[in-house]
């Protein structure tokens, strides 16, 4: 019944809350078709609800990146140059000892 | 950094030069270790698993053909590590229905919607906001959670984050919309702003 009613209402040139609502990525992605973007915007200013669903949608993609973080704690960066340093002096050797046991020189990537 | 940088740290470090892989990783670490304490949201498991994904980095750096950018790469090394743990654990939420917005027979909304955006540029509106979804993204299954951080915190592109999750660009975009109507389902119940 939804979807008959959706479509009869897509007929007559008219978008439902749920059409609009599907299309809310887009719309705020700028990516929307300028034609539909704009059918979006009438449906907009006769129906409140959907105004209010957009504007707290929209809010909430806002909000995410206001808690965006790209902070990493000091002492985790440590620890883990000290693991790939530890890794690699590893593989050194591994390869050293793959090719004969010659000696490389020392003090180098495990330091 | 300049691709030729890149290709430069890229090619020592893959000869076992330690310091060039740490300068190749450096301007990624914070989105990375990030985005995995997002998933984890523990910040021990995230240290650990921020610690296992470097290495398997700097293991599969000769794997890296640069079909995508680096970044993608060690993003997708990241979260699949992360989300394999969190897997393994099974600590994954689900969403339900009562956590989409429903429609009538008319495709009408069945309650009313309130705006609680009111004073959108109040601090202590903000304040709570952010709280609120924190709180809510956390309830996110983890795979929709990685999305819309990845999204709308680091600003990815819906192309970089279907390589970094293993997904495709039309999966990505449906899980980030319904991502993000659960999110606004849920902070209308926490501000009281549905009827």
């Amino acid at each position: 019944m939804r979807r008959t009613m959706a479509f009869l209402m897509r007929l007559m040139g008219r978008h439902t809350c749920e059409d609009v609502a599907s299309v809310l990525q887009e719309y705020f992605d700028g990516t929307l078709d300028a034609k539909l973007a704009a059918a979006i915007d009438r449906h907009f200013e006769g129906c409140p609800d959907c105004r209010h669903f957009a504007r707290t949608y929209g809010d909430i993609i806002r909000a995410t990146g206001e808690v965006a973080c790209e902070d990493i704690p000091e002492e985790v960066r440590e620890r883990v140059r000290d693991a790939i340093r530890e890794r690699a002096a590893q593989r050194k050797a591994s390869s050293q000892g793959t090719n004969g046991g010659l000696v490389g020189s020392p003090g180098s990537d495990a330091e | 950094m300049a691709d030729r940088d890149e290709n430069a740290l890229l090619a020592a470090a893959r000869a076992n030069d330690s310091m060039a892989f740490e300068d190749l990783i450096r301007p990624y670490e914070g989105r990375v270790y990030q985005a995995i304490l997002r998933i984890t949201r523990n910040e021990a498991d995230a240290a650990d698993l921020y610690q296992d994904a470097i290495l398997r980095a700097f293991e599969k750096l000769d794997g890296f053909r640069g079909d995508a950018a680096f970044s993608t790469w060690l993003h997708q090394i990241a979260i699949n590590t992360a989300l394999m743990h969190r897997r393994s654990a099974n600590r994954n939420p689900v969403i339900g229905e009562e956590d989409l917005p429903r429609y009538n027979w008319m495709g009408a909304h069945t309650s009313t919607v309130n705006d609680w955006t009111d004073s959108p540029e109040d601090r202590a509106y903000r304040s709570e906001l952010r709280q609120g979804l924190l709180e809510a993204l956390d309830e996110l299954p983890d795979v929709d959670r990685t999305i819309v951080w990845l999204k709308d915190a680091l600003g990815m592109s819906h192309q970089e984050i279907a390589g970094a999750t293993d997904s495709t660009v039309l999966a990505v975009r449906s899980r980030l919309h319904r991502a993000r109507l659960v999110l606004r389902e849920r902070l209308a119940r926490r501000f009281g702003a549905t009827s």
